[in-house]
């Protein structure tokens, strides 16, 4: 892939004042506590209607397919800032997810033999999914030469690395894993090109946060030790050796590694000490809510690609929260459930 | 209602002995009958009781896999549960209770049931899919279980019309059968006894 | 883009007054001040100018940015654009007091000597410099600002402050050079 740089931050003082009028159609938290609040999911989401999501919610039709809402609003915020955007390097960086998740939809499809559903793909990836669908054909089939003009570099290497792997037919976790790791790894990349600080800084936090869920979800879960070193990521802000030094070795040793991490402080806001049990909801809404902050760092830059990508994560946050809030409406959750796991606001 | 036979010796000593027949037969269907209900009633608490374990942990199951849906895009969840590894082998047999045949199962399950990337998905998933995994076991006890009450209820059924039949049938009619065959046999004799009184009041006449 | 656009001013700065000190250094005596004070004056009305053409240019695209969401915004980025501008209006002034200082609007063109003309020039420098910085900051600071109008149109006002604190030191600038050509410079 040519690596897309920001060229020069002054390239971006157009988008990022599109982008700060568009912020302030972000949902506020008294708009999200209104719709926890509903006495209905459909009361909830008629609020909805009354805010920018009206048009893609209208698609949705009603409540119990406001899933389809969501999905509608995410393509449009993204074919939105694609319309504006000076140049790529912003678009590849937030959508270098889409890529991968797609990617691991193909493979595991092209290796299980079966037809993937389509409401598992994203449609607006860098990379069209039929290429994408192509090129794993052909490096299934062997092909020694997998052209690499059609894919980016990063999806290529990903697609390489897992066809590697002799077990990967019987354990398709594997896939998983490996383009996770991709994934991260591509991401750091493109950001050190960048050489933007608060995304460099963001990127890799993001990293050390996949590989505390990994070793800590990985013991929990029992999975071989070779295979959690395999899945951990290189390039975050913690030293990758030590850390697969300790994996696997149990909650102690995994609470006693992050302690001595920059994250130490976080810590205390999920670990239970009586009993040194991790509150995984509450791992997820600090890990969720911190790089959120990181990367809200750069949102009152005035120059620079960092408030777009900050507007964007801001979305994804506001999307994931009007799941969180619509699935428990539509399913009787008690609003203190709901409010548990909401994200915080950046409007 | 009496059964049509002929007023003989012979056949009041028949039907006596089928009378007794039928006596011992009720008394062995009704203990049975009795026994049955017994292992009914048990299995129908200890069924209610099962499924009521089931039914929470179900709901427990699904709440918990709704809050893991909650916090993740549908594309990735999708995804996630894309490549199942996990087996579920089931062996189904047979055995009987008190002549019911009724079906055994047991369930083992094998390989991962944590088969996804664990970077981005949430870990609300894992525990939505052990509760799930957890579950199978009652679950596929349960259906053990109601199948089997449903055999023998079957058989209870079948047990209580046959003890039905005989007490308030069979058993009637021949008792009623074997009386009228002794009255009408008492009949005989008083007449003949009668006749023979006659028959001796005219030849002392002569 | 910016810092090029600086270098480049700062470079045919340099440049041109080291093409004068030479040219004057090689034809000592033959060559008069003018040419030298008419540099300086076109000095204060370049450098200003490049300074107010940047600051506007960066300001308008985020104006156009934020009115593209959201059109009723135009009145005040129009103004918070037009802030940067006046620096390039300071250096035409400061050409201006020059031609006059001179005496050329008489009609007479003025014979200076050498020394009268570096004068001139050096007097000029003040509002060259610093409208030439301070416009593409008070353009930055214009960007910035704008972000607030955007955000939150209430704090419009205070909004316009920020930028125009840079227009101090373009205003204190012009000031230093009018006070030189009027005072420092003996003709």
């Amino acid at each position: 892939m040519s690596v897309a740089v920001p060229r020069d931050e002054h390239e971006y003082i157009y988008a990022v004042a599109r982008v700060r009028v568009l912020e302030t159609h972000l949902l506020d938290r008294a708009t999200l506590q209104r719709m926890v609040d509903a006495e209905s999911a459909q009361a909830a989401f008629n609020i909805l209607m009354e805010t920018e999501y009206a048009e893609s919610a209208s698609e949705a039709g009603d409540v119990y397919d406001f899933e389809k809402g969501l999905t509608a609003h995410l393509k449009w915020v993204y074919d939105y800032l694609a319309s504006f955007m000076p140049d790529s390097f912003v678009l590849d960086l937030l959508r270098l997810r889409f890529d991968f998740h797609n990617l691991k939809v193909v493979l595991k499809a092209k290796l299980l033999n079966f037809e993937p559903n389509p409401g598992a793909l994203y449609d607006w990836g860098t990379t069209p999914v039929d290429v994408m669908s192509s090129v794993v054909s052909a490096a299934i089939e062997g092909a020694t030469e997998i052209r690499s003009k059609t894919l980016p570099e990063g999806l290529l290497e990903c697609i390489k690395e897992v066809l590697r792997e002799p077990s990967v037919r019987e354990d398709p976790q594997l896939i998983d894993l490996i383009a996770d790791k991709c994934y991260h790894q591509t991401r750091v990349a493109l950001a050190r090109a960048s050489g933007r600080e608060v995304l460099q800084d963001w990127v890799k936090a993001a990293v050390d946060i996949a590989n505390m869920k990994i070793s800590l979800r990985g013991s929990k879960l029992g999975m071989d030790k070779n295979k959690l070193q395999l899945a951990l990521i290189p390039g975050g802000k913690v030293s990758i050796e030590s850390l697969k030094a300790v994996a696997g070795e149990g909650i102690e040793e995994w609470l006693e590694f992050w302690a001595r991490s920059p994250y130490s402080e976080a810590l205390s806001k999920f670990v239970k000490t009586e009993k040194g049990s991790i509150a995984f909801t509450e791992l997820e809404k600090w890990a969720d809510s911190y790089l959120a902050g990181l990367i809200q760092r750069g949102r009152h830059l005035a120059f620079g690609p960092e408030p777009i990508v900050a507007y964007a994560v801001a979305k994804e946050t506001e999307i994931k929260n009007l799941r969180i809030i619509l699935t428990g409406k539509l399913n009787g959750l008690p609003g203190d459930m709901i409010r548990e796991r909401l994200r915080d606001v950046y409007a | 209602m009496e059964i049509r036979v002929n007023a003989t010796r012979q056949e009041l000593m028949r039907l006596k002995n089928r009378f007794r027949m039928a006596k011992r037969g009720h008394k062995l269907l009704k203990d049975k009958r009795d026994e049955l209900m017994r292992i009914f009633m048990q299995l129908l608490k200890d069924n209610r009781q099962l499924r009521q374990r089931v039914e929470e942990k179900l709901s427990a199951a699904y709440s918990s896999f709704l809050v893991a849906r909650s916090t993740m895009d549908p594309q990735v969840l999708e995804e996630a549960l894309m490549s199942p590894t996990a087996k579920l082998e089931l062996k189904a047999g047979t055995r009987t209770i008190m002549n019911a045949e009724i079906p055994v199962l047991e369930a083992v399950q094998k390989g991962n049931i944590y088969s996804y990337g664990l970077a981005d998905t949430s870990a609300e998933l894992d525990e939505a899919l052990a509760n799930f995994s957890a579950l199978m076991p009652d679950f596929i006890k349960l259906a053990e279980m109601e199948r089997t009450v449903e055999v023998l209820a079957g058989e209870i059924e079948k047990t209580r019309r046959r003890v039905n039949a005989l007490e308030y049938v069979l058993i009637p009619e021949l008792e009623s059968t074997v009386n009228s065959i002794e009255m009408r046999l008492a009949e005989i004799e008083r007449s003949n006894a009668s006749r023979l009184m006659k028959i001796k009041d005219i030849v002392r006449a002569h | 883009m910016i810092p090029m656009s600086l270098a480049i001013a700062l470079t045919a700065l340099g440049g041109g007054m080291i093409g004068i000190a030479a040219t004057t250094l090689l034809l000592k005596g033959t060559m008069g001040g003018l040419p030298i004070a008419i540099f300086g004056a076109a000095l204060a009305v370049f450098l200003a100018g490049i300074g107010s053409s940047i600051g506007v240019g960066i300001a308008g695209e985020a104006a156009a940015g934020v009115v593209t969401e959201d059109p009723e915004k135009f009145g005040r980025l129009l103004l918070l654009q037009a802030i940067p501008g006046t620096q390039g209006i300071y250096g035409f002034l400061a050409g201006f007091m020059v031609m006059f200082r001179l005496g050329m609007f008489g009609g007479t063109i003025p014979s200076l000597t050498v020394e009268q003309g570096w004068q001139v020039l050096f007097a000029c420098l003040p509002v060259g410099v610093s409208c030439l910085i301070s416009g593409i900051y008070q353009g930055r600071v214009s960007v910035s600002s704008m972000g607030i109008v955007a955000k939150r149109p209430e704090e419009s006002g205070k909004a316009l402050i920020f930028p125009a604190m840079v227009e101090t030191y373009a205003v204190l600038g012009l000031l230093a050079t009018i006070l030189l050509l009027l005072f420092g410079v003996k003709i």
